[in-house]
This record gives C-alpha cells, sequence and structure tokens, in this order.
C-alpha cells in the first residue's frame, strides 16, 4: 500500500478526489424540473385561494410544497450517493441563496396577492413566473455552494 | 486542532476514504466513495472495515428494493484523527515547498 508522506501528491490526489465527489451534486434534469413544479405550486396559492371554484387555503399548498422538497432531496441524496445536512437555515453551503430565496418569495406572494386585489392578473402572472425562476435560480446556487463545500473539503480543509 | 500524524490513516487508500468522507457530506454511498476514491470494491470494503474496527467510520448497510446499499459516515473520533492528519500533511507538505525553494 502507498504511503501518504511518501507520496508528495497526496494532498493533491485528494483535492481531485473531492472534486469528484463534489461533481455527483450535480442536479439530474428530474431535480430542476421537481424544483421548478415546486415553486410553481408556491407562486399559484394566492391565485389558486382568490379563482378556484373551492378556495384553497395556503396550508395545504404549502404542505404538498414540503413534501415534494422532502421527495426530490431523498431521490438526489439516492442518484448522487452523497447525504448532505437538511438544507434549512442553519445548514452552511448554500445559505445565503436559501436566504435570499425566502426574502424572494415573501415579496413574490405579497406583491401577488397586491397586483391581485387591483385586478391586475398579467402582471400577477408575470410576477410568479419570475418568482418561479428565481426558485430555480436559488436551487441551483445552493447546490454550487454544497459542491464548493465538498471540494474545499469542509471542516477537514 | 492538533496536527499529527496518524499511522491507521496514513496509507493513501485510508486517507482518501477518510478525507472523503471528511468532506462535508454526512453519509456516502459505497459506490459514490468506491468511484471517487478511485478503488476497487474488494479494496474499499477491505480498508473501510479497517477503519470501523478502528472506531473511525461508522456503517450502515440497507437495501433499495433487492440492491443493497452500504453508507459510511466518520465518527467524532475518526473526524478529530482525520483533521490532525490533514493539517500535519499539509505542513509536511509546506516544509517540501520551502526546502525546494530554498535548493532553487
Amino acid at each position: 500500500m502507498r504511503d501518504a508522506a511518501r507520496d508528495p501528491a497526496a494532498l493533491e490526489l485528494l483535492r481531485v478526489q473531492r472534486a469528484r465527489l463534489a461533481d455527483r451534486m450535480r442536479p439530474p434534469w428530474w431535480y430542476l424540473t421537481g424544483a421548478a413544479s415546486l415553486w410553481a405550486l408556491v407562486f399559484a396559492s394566492p391565485f389558486s385561494s382568490r379563482y378556484l371554484p373551492q378556495a384553497v387555503p395556503t396550508w395545504p399548498v404549502l404542505l404538498a410544497a414540503v413534501a415534494v422538497a422532502c421527495l426530490l432531496q431523498w431521490g438526489l441524496t439516492r442518484a448522487s450517493g452523497v447525504k448532505v445536512g437538511f438544507p434549512d437555515l442553519t445548514y452552511r453551503p448554500g445559505r445565503p441563496a436559501r436566504i435570499a430565496m425566502l426574502a424572494v418569495s415573501l415579496a413574490a406572494i405579497v406583491t401577488e396577492h397586491f397586483l391581485i386585489d387591483r385586478g391586475l392578473l398579467v402582471a400577477a402572472v408575470a410576477v410568479a413566473a419570475l418568482a418561479v425562476v428565481a426558485g430555480v435560480a436559488s436551487v441551483q446556487a445552493a447546490l454550487r455552494g454544497i459542491r464548493q463545500e465538498l471540494r474545499a473539503g469542509g471542516e477537514a480543509a | 486542532m492538533t496536527a499529527k500524524p496518524d499511522p491507521l490513516i496514513h496509507p493513501i487508500t485510508r486517507l482518501s476514504i477518510c478525507g472523503l468522507l471528511a468532506a462535508g457530506a454526512d453519509w456516502v454511498e459505497f459506490a459514490a466513495l468506491r468511484d471517487a476514491a478511485g478503488i476497487s470494491d474488494s479494496v474499499l470494503s477491505k480498508q473501510s472495515r479497517v477503519l470501523e474496527d478502528a472506531g473511525y467510520v461508522e456503517v450502515r448497510k440497507g437495501a433499495v428494493g433487492r440492491r443493497p446499499r452500504t453508507w459510511f459516515r466518520l465518527t467524532a473520533q475518526g473526524r478529530q484523527a482525520v483533521q490532525g492528519h490533514l493539517a500535519w500533511l499539509a505542513q509536511l507538505e509546506e516544509t517540501v515547498s520551502a526546502s525546494t525553494r530554498d535548493l532553487l
């Protein structure tokens, strides 16, 4: 077996191996599609609560969104073979993207309600569409943060 | 953290396994670890058992359908040992670089 101290490239080899591990965290197409559906569900809630014959309250929509998020996370763990911490606000990699998306989500939902109240439906739909794009971008940014953490070696670096 | 060599994770295969497990993931699956480290199934099985027996690595076995799945993670003891060993290696690398610079 090779000895690390006799191999001056031991740490360099470890960097290459970590990069390989990080590359497994690239999101598959179904993950991004699922994330887009999830955000579409969230940002459609102001419309569904007003325009569906039986107004759908917000909480079942949020519950469904959380269930989809958990399912996506489970699928990504299975596909990548890498289980990272639960991506809430306490988990460091990708946290700025998650905080930014929380702020964008709240602002988008408030704006949608505001525009729907004033009958500006097209503008409300445009805001929802932009928010979905921002949501998918935030998911990609969060995964990029996780990949950077894996490449850098986390606390062991 | 004290920079000190650990004879158990000194061989490069075990260093690879431990270094990958310390990279920031909670659990890493057998195939992912094998592919990232660039080693064979048998080498990973053998070396992970050594690390598990030493209390450095925790192993969880499960199955998805009929496929067996094995997951690994570092224990607190293993994480401490890896961090110390990597710090020692970084010091060594720095010393070697400094010596090379002096020679040139």
